[in-house]
């Protein structure tokens, strides 16, 4: 009975925490979109369903993984790629103003639509070739890396991953700082200059959303990894909590 | 004459009587090379000591007297005083050193150096130097270092130095040995014993148990004590002697957090009961650091906040998950920061009664003082609502952003990442970002609700 009330409650308080966390986001979207475009928000009906729905879709799958996380190590790594898809969100919101001052006729706009998709496909891409070529590969070392029957180390799955694949790092690193002061010159300077404000609000969330979605891909990737030698060893992998902190790199030659 | 049989007497020390001379033959007395036996004693000035041997004369050098046993004779000489006395080869019992009746030293030299030396008299005993003096504890200043985790080198040093003074003296540089070079044996520390008693209180109960049957218990402190040693303790103020003392500054911070890892820094317990029911321990082995065991340095890995570096500090104990270190603390910290006032916002204050300025002295070319502080009270509400808004959406948010970054951040920033900047930055970029969002979030407000012209119009 307390177990099923500390369910319930874990339900709730997560489902408020979604909610709230998104409504900030869409709120957030609205005022900037009234902002920008200029008088009372023009939103067509089929635009409004598809982000309602894409809004609950989400919500609800982060829901059910975060109830589910400690039933298996593929259920949480479903969860961490839910998770970086919800912190691109807000990002999203904040790179709107540069995509609504500029609309898609005017060079600079087709520009930044252009380096965004492509990069964003380019992503896409990158992950995909990466773990089809070593799908075997990798099922095959995430099996070797099991043991008593269904224990796996987080630091054993993520040494799959060689350091020449993280390519955003480096860039966000060095950028970072930057970004940080354009973010708050652009807070700060909304009213003056809301083209600049808007634009160096864009670089900053631009910078993190590449480096995130990235980060996504890699993580989806990592989940059918899982989802892939569970099926082959025909057991539910979890990870070993008492060495969760573990990460062996493994020196690949 | 001439022709009379030649008979050889010997002496020792001058002055002595020549024993077995033989009438009817040519005698001759034949003094032996003897002994020098110096005596150097610098305890406190004043002092006046006396020599006097137990069972053979000697002779002395200062006075150029001989001092015979038989009357019962005694020389005297003062502190500090380089006195010198010669003894014979067949020297017998031991020479006694006294100061005001009380004997500080017998030396027996014949027994010091056990040479059987011929009759030859040219044959020269070695000298011997009875040196007695104190030096300053004070003026050892050790140095300890990897390879030298005692400081020995220090001691060793100051032990050649002063035996180098008197053996450069002109007595013993007679000796066939050549003292001048000589270097004494070098100290060398290969154990530290530290002996005292325990309650038991501080004991393990199995271990305690076991005391209480009479056994005798040996390992590892860790697995004999039971937790650490109460403040004000004795066995804290041993640990705190011995941790805190010149030779072992370096390892302080680490014995002091991981002090039950001294079976790491090579020491061992004995334990037993004694007869008045106290444990009485003895710690044993080398207490040295974790480096110096290997002899060889060794990188430690320590990221803020990791327990490695917890001996830089005890400020950094927040810690995140999965090695995130300092994330947590960061975001935090920037939390409390924001919810104390209006810092982020306050430049796009001033810049926005600027606007209102212009707005009011110079496009409408009005002079009217309370319509401008009617639209800079707006502002300024406006300033005060987005850090608000932005702080309670940083305080909602606060629960979900947590278990994002809990669920997330292991990964997306830190595990593969292995760089704390990533996490720091994605911290500073959900704050600001979020008051960017409140930003707008009030502006579109004051739009809708037009307070701004409203407040102006009324106050006009």
């Amino acid at each position: 009975m307390k177990g099923l009330l500390n369910n319930v409650k874990q339900f709730f308080s997560i489902l408020i925490a979604v909610v709230l966390y998104q409504a900030f986001c869409i709120v957030g979207g609205v005022a900037i979109l009234h902002k920008y475009t200029g008088g009372t928000p023009e939103f067509s009906e089929f635009f409004l369903v598809v982000l309602f729905s894409l809004v609950c879709i989400s919500g609800l799958a982060y829901i059910y993984f975060w109830m589910k996380r400690e039933s298996g190590a593929f259920n949480v790594y479903v969860l961490k790629a839910l998770s970086g898809g919800a912190l691109i969100f807000p990002f999203l919101t904040l790179a709107s103003p540069a995509i609504y001052s500029y609309s898609s006729d005017t060079s600079i706009g087709l520009i930044l639509r252009i380096t965004c998709g492509a990069f964003l496909f380019f992503g896409v891409l990158r992950a995909a070739y990466f773990f089809i070529k070593n799908n075997e590969k990798f099922v095959q070392m995430t099996m070797d890396n099991t043991y008593n029957k269904s224990l796996l180390q987080e630091g054993d799955l993520l040494s799959l991953i060689p350091d020449k694949y993280i390519i955003y790092l480096k860039p966000v690193t060095i950028l970072g700082p930057i970004g940080m002061v354009l973010m708050l010159a652009g807070l700060n300077l909304r009213n003056v200059y809301p083209v600049f404000s808007a634009l160096s609000i864009a670089f900053t969330a631009f910078l993190l959303i590449v480096f995130l979605f990235d980060r996504c891909l890699m993580l989806i990737g990592l989940a059918f990894v899982i989802k892939q030698a569970q099926l082959q060893a025909g057991v539910v992998l979890f990870f070993d909590e008492k060495k969760k902190n573990v990460s062996k790199r493994r020196i690949k030659k | 004459m001439n022709n009379l049989p030649e008979k050889k007497v010997y002496i020792c020390l001058p002055g002595q009587d020549a024993k077995g001379l033989v009438a009817g033959c040519a005698n001759r007395v034949i003094l032996r090379k003897h002994r020098d036996v110096v005596f150097d004693i610098n305890l406190k000035q004043g002092n006046t000591y006396t020599l006097r041997a137990e069972k053979s004369d000697f002779y002395n050098e200062r006075d150029k007297s001989l001092v015979e046993v038989n009357k019962k004779q005694k020389v005297s000489f003062k502190d500090g005083e380089r006195f010198t006395i010669w003894v014979s080869r067949e020297f017998k019992g031991s020479l006694v050193l006294e100061l005001n009746g009380t004997v500080i030293g017998k030396y027996a030299p014949n027994k010091l150096d056990d040479i059987k030396y011929s009759d030859d008299p040219k044959v020269k005993p070695e000298p011997m130097l009875v040196a007695i003096g104190s030096k300053d504890a004070s003026m050892i200043k050790m140095q300890c270092t990897a390879d030298d985790p005692y400081g020995m080198d220090q001691i060793n040093k100051q032990e050649v130095d002063f035996f180098s003074k008197y053996l450069a003296d002109n007595k013993m540089k007679q000796s066939q040995f050549d003292y001048a070079s000589f270097q004494p044996q070098k100290t060398q520390v290969q154990e530290h014993v530290i002996v005292g008693e325990l309650t038991a209180k501080e004991l393990h109960p199995a271990i305690l148990a076991k005391l209480n049957a009479g056994g005798r218990v040996s390992g590892a402190p860790e697995h004999i004590l039971v937790k650490e040693p109460m403040v004000g303790s004795e066995f804290y103020q041993v640990i705190n002697n011995v941790v805190n003392s010149n030779s072992f500054k370096e390892p302080v911070g680490y014995a002091q957090s991981n002090w039950r890892v001294f079976n790491m820094l090579l020491m061992k317990m004995y334990i037993e009961k004694s007869l008045k029911g106290t444990y009485r321990y003895v710690l044993k082995g080398r207490l040295i650091t974790p480096a110096g065991i290997t002899n060889a340095s060794k990188t430690i890995k320590m990221p803020v906040g990791h327990p490695n570096a917890e001996f830089l500090g005890g400020n950094y104990s927040v810690r995140g998950r999965g090695g995130m270190g300092g994330f947590k603390r960061i975001f935090l910290t920037t939390f409390s920061n924001v919810l104390s006032g209006l810092k982020i916002g306050a430049i796009g204050t001033v810049i926005d009664l600027y606007g209102d300025a212009t707005t009011v002295f110079g496009d409408e070319k009005s002079n009217d003082i309370s319509e401008f502080l009617g639209r800079a009270g707006v502002s300024l509400f406006k300033a005060a609502a987005t850090a608000l808004l932005g702080s309670i959406a940083i305080i909602g948010f606060n629960t979900v952003l947590a278990s994002f970054f809990s669920v997330s951040l292991g990964v997306v920033g830190g595990a593969v990442v292995g760089t704390a900047a990533i996490p720091v930055f994605l911290a500073m970029a959900i704050v600001i970002g979020g008051y960017v969002v409140s930003a707008y979030i009030v502006d579109w407000a004051d739009d809708r609700l037009k307070a701004k012209e409203y407040i102006a119009s009324k106050v006009k």
